[in-house]
């Protein structure tokens, strides 16, 4: 007899996902800090977001994180398209958030959402052509007092000017940091 | 055992609605308990079925004491509440949500197939305001593929999230979710592939607007005018009572049973117990196939030719007459396992009393005699019921070697919502675990094919308290001596029945061991498995009772004028079949014989048909066999017939006329009847509540309820309206035949076939989903199934160089015909073994009884330029 046993909430077995083996360190570092695995979902897809070269998810890692998380694919994919920061389509290595809400408008965030379109020759949500930048809509970025403004990969830069726009992508079109501007 | 018969005492408290007082028990939900009162409160989001959403706001009710009206199907009933469900706040708060919802409706009601049953007009005529004040566009989404049997119009969702919830909660699958955020919130599944799941359809009814329609009913008719016959379901054992919507005697469509409002609505029954599998819902439309036999056949030199009723009638008695005087084992009748009550009572009039032979049996689709012996001596033991399992009867819930879900998908649904809910313990034991029943399990244990009885027999040692068993098996003996009552299910189809000679001697031993207070369920495809049984279609059973029972002898001649048949039993299915292929049958009729048409011993039944002079087929649809026949006789659909059915778990169901046989086709009652009148039989039968009083007599001589019950008498064409009990179940009077017989049998052998290099053994099972030639007439819904699969071992995936989704070709021994299934990875699946559904693989075993001895072996093999 070679009886095998399963049993109810038993740990599931290891995924077998490619994703699972190419980030085990990192999967196994974000696991811990939650006591079930599908809580770990945001995290994962943020794993995966950054590590792709058009930054974005794909339909098969939704899958794999799926399959890493115990949830099903559909479950994923709702919460990938609820929040606005995970993308499914390509976009940049930097992606211009442009407030939406009223204080920017009234500080004169659509001059400036439509300079910035105008100097990268780009629409919202489409990349440039040499894969650079990208402009999003976001809605209120949170940072009224200091409007207008624009969330430029995880950098604020507020107050903005025409001039900041310019010194912005200079500075990042030369490889340079941006992170000392204000 | 006592405490458990006992109703569980009911707080119940005073809700004022209205200003009337109601009583209503404690904590129950307001809503429901206003909708039970026939209070109306308009819903879309909440089901009586469902967990509550609370998102469409429309069941909002006046409270006293609170300034804002709340949402009664998220509020209890609770002492002293006082409620509104008709005032000017309620009223405007009604209004206002009607126009938010209708916001973005694109109002296409013309071209809705919602249209008259939808639950969005309904309520804009009672509750709307009549007229929109939207000038700006409306959203729009595009049209996906979505899911080959459900069409979905996201312009018309209103966000109930039913669907959504239907799937987490029933479905157990989460294939649908809510895409997006805010105004651009959208129904669908993960890249809007199909939905695939076995009770996807449901999706259908429970969505109140006409987001989710039916793709084989798409833009066929209106729900007002169709007839709408309430019957049974006769494509799985499960018994499902269902509403076939017809139109000119074409089938449109299948639901649950609906009801007509009293304003002239059509609704289907929310407030009911059985969704139905896909296959019940869109796997009737053969009956609309024109390749429907509607005249009678008879075999000139190498054709069938049409013959008018009379000569045909003249030649089946003619060859029946002729064995039946060459003596009783020259004569034989295999009734088809879709027969009714009284098809099968008076076929066993037939063989008895006018033909005087034993030689009738339903056991075909088993492939030995051992597994159809078996599987009788099983049936007799059975007394589970799963009503007791739903309302939580039943502590553990045993499930041994039963494809459930695939078989009989609402059985299995039964026993997993009650697992779910926690009404019983599962326990499974398998071959392999199907990842849908066994996730509601405690414990499921996987075992090699052919050893499964040992694991019983372990089992029974450790009840026993034997000291040698596995610790897994005394820990299960634990579970099963703590549980003050119990069932055990029993398939007994797998690989043809091949497993029952050493599954059901241990699993009886095993009930007997547990005692009383453990029912017996055994599963069989067999649609009236037991009514065949009870109405003495099988070869050592009586209408009533044993072959050797003198009270039933007595009072079927009584009944019959004379019974010349021996008190020996005949033989089974499987031996007669192999009698004729030795040439030892004058005259054989076939009834509705469903199961030979693809049967796994192709050969064996090719000869058999070959080697006796006469057949007498009587069918719906031309086969093989019909083709092979001497006689062809058409007959008719279950809801082109009336009569009675036994269910799996024994209840008295009954099938309700609406339509006309096509052509020339009579109801099958009244073919047998003719030829046994015309065979000289004493009595006649005027009607099938004739027949059903009779057989009633002999299988229940106390008769607990009344004919009209069953809606066999009257015209039975409009659906009652039912009270419904706190259950939601619908009160009517039921009757169940119970087999209570446990005895002892001895053990067979069990299979330990080496498997060659490269081989796997092959273990199928049935599968509802298009196993027999019925599902491929019926041409709406044939090309939507979702594709065959075989299961595979993952580590012998990799080794024979195929991986999942790939198609594979069936070889070996046994040969199969029909598309190449696709591959599907299960690593509870033990080394060495396939496993798929019947309708994945065509078997073609041979004929001889070696075969059947082991399972069959088979190679695959990816199929070239077929890869999905």
């Amino acid at each position: 007899m070679t009886l095998q046993i399963h049993r109810k909430g038993e740990a599931a077995r290891p995924s077998s996902a490619p994703l699972a083996q190419r980030k085990a360190i990192e999967i196994e570092k974000i696991m811990k800090k939650y006591p079930i695995r599908r809580s770990a979902v945001m995290d994962l897809l943020f794993l995966v977001q950054e590590e792709h070269p058009e930054g974005r998810i794909t339909p098969e890692a939704t899958e794999e994180i799926g399959e890493i998380c115990e949830m099903t694919p559909a479950e994923v994919a709702q919460m990938i398209t609820f929040y606005t920061m995970y993308h499914r389509e390509p976009v940049g290595t930097h992606v211009f958030w442009v407030c939406g809400t009223l204080p920017c408008a009234l500080s004169g965030a659509d001059g400036l959402f439509e300079y910035l379109k105008e100097k990268l020759g780009v629409g919202l949500d489409e990349v440039t052509e040499d894969g650079l930048f990208t402009i999003k809509r976001m809605e209120c970025l949170g940072a009224c007092s200091e409007a207008p403004l624009v969330l430029a990969g995880k950098k604020m830069v507020t107050k903005l000017t025409r001039a900041k726009v310019d010194e912005m992508i200079d500075r990042l079109r030369g490889k340079k940091s941006i992170e000392d501007m204000t | 055992m006592e405490s458990k018969t006992l109703e569980p005492v009911v707080e119940m408290v005073t809700v004022t609605v209205n200003g009337v007082e109601h009583h209503y028990p404690k904590g129950k939900n307001l809503l429901a308990a206003l909708l039970g009162d026939d209070i109306p409160v308009p819903h879309y989001c909440w089901h009586p079925k469902l967990t509550v959403a609370g998102n469409c706001r429309l069941c909002m009710v006046e409270m006293e004491g609170n300034p804002r009206p709340g949402i009664s199907c998220n509020m209890t009933c609770t002492d002293g509440l006082k409620i509104k469900t008709e005032s000017d706040l309620v009223t405007s708060c009604r209004e206002g949500m009607m126009e938010f919802l209708l916001v973005n409706h694109p109002l296409d009601c013309p071209i809705c197939d919602r249209g008259g049953e939808c639950m969005l007009q309904r309520y804009s005529m009672d509750y709307g305001i009549g007229t929109a004040r939207v000038v700006d566009e409306r959203r729009r989404f595009e049209k996906p593929q979505f899911d080959p049997l459900i069409d979905i119009e996201r312009n018309r969702c209103i966000l109930c999230t039913r669907c959504v919830r239907f799937m987490d909660e029933v479905g157990d699958e989460h294939s649908l979710a809510i895409y997006g955020r805010g105004n651009r919130n959208y129904i669908g599944t993960f890249g809007d592939g199909p939905v695939a799941n076995i009770f996807s359809g449901n999706i259908i009814d429970i969505c109140p607007v006409g987001c989710l329609t039916s793709k084989p009913y798409r833009f066929k008719a209106r729900a007002w005018e169709l007839q709408q016959v309430v019957s049974t379901c006769m494509l799985c054992s499960a018994g499902c009572e269902t509403t076939t919507w017809l139109r000119d005697g074409k089938i449109m469509r299948t639901t649950p049973p609906g009801r007509r409002e009293p304003d002239g609505h059509f609704t289907i029954d929310e407030d009911t117990e059985k969704f139905i599998c896909n296959e019940g819902r869109f796997g009737n439309y053969f009956a609309n196939h024109e390749d429907r036999l509607t005249t009678a056949l008879r075999r000139r030199d190498e054709s069938m030719v049409v013959s008018t009723w009379d000569d045909a009638l003249d030649a089946a008695t003619g060859a029946l007459r002729e064995a039946a005087d060459q003596g009783p084992d020259k004569v034989a009748i295999l009734a088809g396992p879709r027969a009714t009550n009284e098809e099968y009572y008076l076929l066993s009039r037939m063989a008895r009393s006018t033909l005087g032979t034993n030689q009738i049996d339903w056991r075909t689709a088993f492939i030995s005699d051992a597994a159809a012996q078996m599987a009788g001596a099983a049936l007799n033991a059975s007394d589970g019921d799963l009503d007791k399992l739903d309302v939580g009867e039943y502590d553990v819930t045993l499930v041994v070697n039963a494809a459930l879900r695939d078989s009989t998908p609402v059985i299995g649904l039964r026993v997993k919502e009650a697992a779910r809910c926690g009404k019983t313990k599962l326990i499974v034991l398998d071959s392999a675990l199907d990842g849908w029943l066994s996730d509601q399990a405690e414990i499921a244990a996987v075992e090699r094919p052919g050893e499964l009885g040992a694991v019983v027999r372990g089992l029974l040692d450790a009840l026993r308290g034997g000291g040698a068993a596995v610790s897994e098996l005394r820990e299960l003996a634990q579970i099963f001596k703590a549980a003050s009552s119990g069932l055990i299910i029993l398939g007994l189809d797998t690989a043809g029945g091949v497993f029952n000679a050493e599954l059901v001697p241990a699993v009886l031993d095993l009930a007997r061991e547990l005692g009383e207070a453990w029912d017996f369920l055994p599963v069989v495809q067999a649609r009236n498995a037991k009514g065949a049984m009870a109405c003495g279609a099988q070869s050592d059973r009586l209408p009533g009772g044993s072959i050797r029972g003198e009270t039933e002898r007595n009072r079927l001649a009584e009944f019959w004028g004379t019974l010349d048949a021996s008190s020996e039993p005949g033989p089974t299915a499987p031996s007669i079949l192999r009698a004729a292929a030795r040439g030892e049958i004058t005259t054989l009729l076939l009834h509705r014989c469903d199961d030979l048409i693809y049967h796994p011993q192709r050969e064996l039944i090719e000869k058999a048909i070959e080697a006796t002079p006469n057949v007498i087929v009587i069918d719906v649809f031309p086969s093989w066999i019909t083709q092979a026949a001497t006689v062809v006789l058409p007959g008719a659909f279950p809801f082109e017939t009336e009569g009675s059915i036994v269910g799996a778990d024994g209840e008295m169901l009954s099938l309700v006329r609406g339509n006309q046989p096509p052509g020339d086709a009579q109801e099958d009652w009244r073919i047998i009847q003719t030829l046994d009148e015309r065979l000289g039989s004493a009595t006649t039968y005027r009607s099938v509540g004739e027949i059903f009083s009779e057989l009633l007599v002999s299988i229940a001589p106390a008769r607990p309820f009344r004919l009209v019950d069953l809606r066999l008498e009257g015209p039975g064409r409009e659906s009652p309206q039912r009270p419904q009990s706190v259950f939601g179940k619908a009160e009517r009077p039921t009757f169940k035949v119970r087999f209570t017989d446990r005895p002892e049998l001895k053990a067979g052998t069990s299979l330990a076939r080496p498997v060659g290099e490269g081989k796997l053994a092959l273990v199928w099972f049935y599968a509802i989903q298009g196993a027999d030639h019925l599902g491929a007439y019926s041409t709406e819904f044939a090309e939507l199934r979702p594709e065959a699969s075989i299961q595979l071992n993952p580590e012998d995936a990799r080794d024979l160089g195929v991986g999942k989704g790939d198609r594979v070709n069936i070889q070996g021994a046994p040969g199969a015909v029909g598309p190449p299934p696709v591959v599907c990875l299960n690593e509870t699946l033990p080394r060495g073994i396939a496993r798929a559904g019947a309708n994945a693989i065509r078997l073609r075993m041979g004929s001889g009884d070696a075969d059947v001895a082991g399972l069959p072996q088979i190679a695959i093999a990816r199929a070239t330029g077929g890869e999905a």
